[in-house]
């Protein structure tokens, strides 16, 4: 026997195992997955944007413009928290935030994301007088500076909601004020901004996965018949708002419905700065007010509202005591008010279903009802200036809590509280809410305060609303509980 | 060590068993390696994700009020449910160490603040993914996106080369809620008590197939050996002459098979040794007739005063009938014969051998007829039917240097006649000796002059074939014996011409047949002796 030839064999049999079987399946597989790629999807909204300011609070601006800025923290489909501009974050104390910021990104212009730029950003949107956000972020004391890629937050008191709130703070280039002409660190950015039409290519630089379409055209139709027109000839392939009249025949424009709760409750306001200063007219309207408006408005896609709290958010709670129709118990209230029986209620435009409901309601007890349909801005003027007696108002819940509808309507100086509203016990458990970082003892607080709050009978729930929309046969897309629609999450069937 | 072939047979079988048990040994242990180590890194991680919330909840339920004594046994309770988990540490978000299993299994830690002082360490507390810290140093954060994907990144969320079953986690740190963070210490001791317990039955096995193979092995080639010492013995005694050594194997495989051909070939051996033993002898007894049949032959040349002749017999391969030989008779008389006995061999050369004896008994006679018809009555009586002899004789008178020729069934004698340098071929009738009962015979009578030749031959001469089966025929004998008589050739040297030629013709051919030249040249009649 040759001592060379067995050392061959003992070498062969010892090398086998050296080389695993992963490895080489891993090689005959390959690992690269394929690169999908579409060339261009159009979004058609109901809704225009009022402005392109990305200190702009308004949930139909975000709309637009969430595919071009981005802020520290992201909600991710299902509303947990995901990063963002920062990569991580906590708590040095209960006032005291530290975050860290990702490296690597840079704005469309390519100037590079830092520290500075966050300061800025969240100064501007703090302090700045177009800002939207300002009483958002009113629990914010300060911003510094740690280092390059740390910044820390400081608070006036404990805010549980920071990481909420921060979610609606898009970060600005601090060069950057011309808000006109929208320019962030998004997957897409600006190309086109004409008539109607907010035109995006993606970003090439962008520090994330590249999305899947080439190009995006954010589209405003404000027809509803328009809107199915567009989706007949081809033109549009996502539809952010489904007329809901054309939600059963969605099939034959070859679309399919998806849907979600819009977490948006709307209410009807009675203003105690104005006719409702007195008890009794503001009492018997509170019980003439029928609770079936969804039904007879909704077409199957609206649902009664009994509380404030849009349903499964944050301080939603079943045991809330509901308000009930009660025409005796008006009729009664009515009996004790002794001034004029007509009352003037504000209403968008679109809503003059409404107003017949609410004539009918309060016709039942002598009150007469002058229905005033006004544009939103103009609306929302009124509202803001406290002018109007009686309208129609939406919130909605982007921080999936109920809290922020507290501190801006019902707080006596909350920004949006339109009817005078003002309770000094409801506000200091406002004050205290907003404040308390264990979440069960939050919850109950809260729980608290919109009893409270119901019990003033100036705020009445209506109905919740769903949000529809409908997706083209060449598109995918999952659906997300803040409503947000990403261009950058919608994927086409093409692979190019 | 290496020359016994079972030495070899059982290292090479061993060398290869051995081999492959500790292959397949290593392989199935590393494997049971890298299933223990994924299912350790993957049950780890999972039991952190799982009781982070547990551990931080009952920390401050009990730890809010220093209450340690509950707070600690809630935590080795948790403990306990992860053999492979053997520490818990609590980090505020800061980096302060608010518990530690390790330095407060019995009582609270009342030292000064422990802070963590290593930037990495920091970072992992105060990320938002958890992360691993393995063996080699490395951090490797571990990312589930809202699809469960699981993506190993850097603390900047930038990818990194994922977990791979050989990785060994030392620690997993659980950030929680913003605030804190919880480490877990991974341990692998159980794994390495699994994997020496899988290790020890490994190598059990691999004895137990080792000692097995090797017993195996042995039994094989005692099997293969034994028979071949059998074989070995067997050869030695042949070796040694004793051709009755037979091999007993009774199995059919090729060794079987062997022995049956080693038996085979001693029964052959000794069948072959007799035989050329008996050849041997043969060989021996032949050599000696051959000798016997040469003696027969003259010793000398015949040289005369009027007569010189020479003769010469090339022997064929075996023993030939060939015979010459010349007998003084009386004063100035001689008798020449060539006899040629049909057949080859000992019986040949026995008749031609009678045959010479008898002329010496008869060379008082005078008439060659009689001569012949004596040696043909002989031949006849004493001969078998099948052996015949023919035979040119002469008498050669000195006086008259004349020949007498008379011939039995012998080729005719060639006459050059040195007047004419012609070769003349003498025909006389007559037949073979010992064929027919009474001999009729004619004698010519031939006046030699000087420089005449009379060559007898036997027809071994032109009856000689080459290689390519040419006789060498009568034509090629006269030319030549022409040529030679004519430049004056000594009888010898005819003779050696002749026979030089006849063998050059032969050349790489067998000798079938004696060939057999007598020469006979007339001298010069000398006168004076």
């Amino acid at each position: 026997m040759k001592i060379s030839r067995l050392l061959n064999l003992v070498l062969i049999i010892l090398l086998l195992p050296a080389c695993s079987f992963g490895d080489l399946l891993g090689d005959f597989m390959g690992s690269e997955s394929q690169v999908l790629s579409g060339d261009r999807v159009v979004i058609a909204y109901a809704e225009a944007p009022s402005t392109y300011s990305p200190l702009s609070y308004d949930s139909v601006n975000r709309k637009y413009l969430a595919n071009i800025y981005e802020p520290l923290v992201r909600y991710d489909k299902t509303f947990n928290f995901k990063t963002g501009l920062a990569v991580s974050w906590g708590r040095l104390d209960d006032l005291t935030w530290n975050f860290r910021l990702r490296e690597g990104v840079v704005f469309h212009d390519g100037s590079e994301f830092d520290a500075d730029d966050v300061v800025y950003s969240l100064e501007m949107a703090m302090d700045d007088s177009e800002s939207g956000l300002t009483s958002l972020l009113g629990s914010i004391e300060s911003v510094e500076v740690v280092e390059d890629n740390r910044i820390q937050i400081v608070t006036s008191e404990p805010d549980p909601l920071l990481l909420h709130r921060l979610t609606n703070v898009y970060m600005l280039s601090e060069d950057y004020d011309d808000f006109n002409s929208p320019l962030g660190t998004g997957s897409y950015v600006l190309t086109a901004l004409e008539e109607g039409d907010m035109t995006l290519g993606r970003f090439d630089s962008y520090w994330g996965d590249t999305p899947f379409f080439e190009e995006v055209v954010l589209r405003y139709i404000p027809d509803a018949e328009d809107r199915m027109a567009a989706v007949t000839d081809g033109s549009v392939q996502f539809l952010a708002n489904v007329p809901p009249q054309n939600v059963f025949d969605l099939g034959e424009y070859r679309m399919r419905l998806a849907e979600v709760p819009s977490l948006e409750v709307s209410f009807l306001m009675l203003n105690e700065g104005g006719v409702f200063a007195d008890e009794n007219l503001k009492k018997a309207v509170w019980y003439a007010i029928s609770m079936d408006y969804a039904s007879v408005l909704g077409g199957g896609y609206l649902k009664q509202a009994h509380q404030y709290a849009a349903t499964g958010i944050y301080g939603f709670s079943p045991n809330f005591v509901r308000r009930e129709q009660n025409l005796v118990v008006a009729a009664e209230y009515m009996e004790l008010y002794a001034g004029e029986k007509k009352v003037t209620l504000d209403l968008p435009t679109g809503l003059e279903a409404l107003g017949d409901e609410v004539v009918a309601d309060l016709a039942e007890i002598g009150v007469e009802v002058e229905v005033n349909i006004l544009e939103g801005a103009e609306l929302e003027e009124k509202i803001l200036a406290g002018e109007s007696d009686f309208y129609f108002f939406g919130w909605k819940y982007d921080l999936a809590d109920s809290s922020d509808f507290f501190v801006s309507v019902a707080h006596s100086e909350g920004e949006f509280n339109g009817i005078s509203y003002e309770n000094q016990i409801v506000d200091s458990m406002i004050e205290q809410v907003i404040t308390v970082l264990d979440e069960s003892e939050r919850q109950l607080m809260l729980a608290k305060l919109a009893d409270t709050l119901a019990a003033d009978q100036v705020i009445m729930p209506l109905f919740e609303a769903k949000s529809l929309y409908g997706l083209g046969e060449g598109v995918r897309w999952d659906i997300r509980l803040d409503g947000q629609i990403l261009a950058s999450e919608i994927v086409g069937n093409v692979v190019e | 060590m290496l020359r016994s072939l079972k030495a070899k047979f059982i290292l090479a079988f061993g060398t290869l068993i051995v081999v492959l048990f500790a292959a397949v040994g290593l392989f199935l242990v590393d494997a049971k390696k890298s299933e223990l180590s994924s299912d350790i890194a993957m049950t780890t991680q999972s039991f952190s994700q799982f009781t982070v919330r547990q551990v931080m909840e009952t920390y401050d339920r009990h730890m809010s009020s220093d209450n340690f004594i509950p707070f600690s046994r809630e935590i080795s309770g948790i403990l306990r449910k992860n053999i492979d988990v053997t520490g818990i540490k609590i980090s505020s978000y800061s980096g302060v160490i608010l518990y530690d299993s390790e330095q407060e299994a019995v009582e609270q830690y009342s030292g000064s603040i422990r802070t963590i002082t290593d930037y990495d360490t920091l970072d992992r507390v105060q990320a938002n993914n958890s992360s691993l810290l393995l063996e080699d140093g490395s951090i490797i954060y571990v990312e589930i996106n809202e699809n469960k994907d699981v993506n190993y990144v850097d603390v900047n969320e930038k990818d990194v080369d994922p977990l791979s079953s050989r990785d060994r986690i030392v620690d997993i740190v659980m950030p929680y809620d913003n605030d804190s963070a919880v480490f877990y210490q991974v341990s692998y001791a159980s794994m390495e008590a699994r994997l020496w317990k899988a290790e020890m039955q490994i190598l059990l096995a691999a004895i137990v197939g080792v000692v097995l193979s090797l017993m195996i092995s042995f039994m094989l080639s005692v099997s293969i050996t034994n028979p071949l010492k059998a074989l070995k013995a067997g050869a030695a005694r042949i070796a040694k002459g004793d051709f009755s050594a037979r091999v007993v194997v009774k199995t059919k495989d090729e060794v079987g098979v062997l022995a049956g051909t080693f038996n085979q070939m001693a029964e052959d051996l000794a069948a072959a040794t007799e035989a050329k033993v008996y050849q041997q002898r043969m060989e021996k007894e032949l050599e000696l007739a051959s000798q016997i049949q040469t003696d027969l032959l003259p010793k000398e040349e015949l040289l005369l005063k009027t007569l010189d002749m020479s003769g010469g017999l090339v022997p064929a391969s075996e023993i030939g009938g060939d015979a010459f030989d010349y007998i003084h008779m009386d004063s100035g008389r001689y008798l020449i014969y060539l006899g040629d006995v049909t057949g080859h061999g000992v019986p040949a050369g026995i008749v031609s051998s009678i045959a010479n004896a008898l002329l010496y008994g008869l060379r008082s006679e005078e008439d060659l007829k009689k001569i012949l018809a004596n040696l043909n009555n002989v031949i006849r009586e004493k001969t078998t039917m099948k052996v015949f002899m023919t035979m040119a004789l002469t008498l050669w008178d000195e006086q008259t240097r004349t020949a007498y020729y008379v011939n039995a069934g012998h080729p005719p004698v060639l006459y050059f006649d040195s007047e004419k340098k012609k070769v003349l071929e003498i025909k006389l009738p007559g037949v073979a000796l010992g064929l027919t009962e009474d001999l009729v015979t004619q004698m010519q009578k031939i006046q030699l002059k000087p420089n005449d030749v009379l060559l007898m031959y036997s027809d071994g001469i032109p009856e000689a074939v080459n290689s390519q089966g040419d006789q060498y025929g009568m034509q090629r004998l006269r030319r030549i014996v022409q040529d030679a008589a004519s430049d004056l050739y000594t009888a010898k040297g005819i003779k050696n011409a002749v026979l030089a030629d006849v063998v050059e013709h032969i050349a790489g051919g067998e000798r079938t047949d004696d060939m057999t030249v007598v020469v006979l040249k007339g001298k010069e009649d000398a006168g004076t002796n």
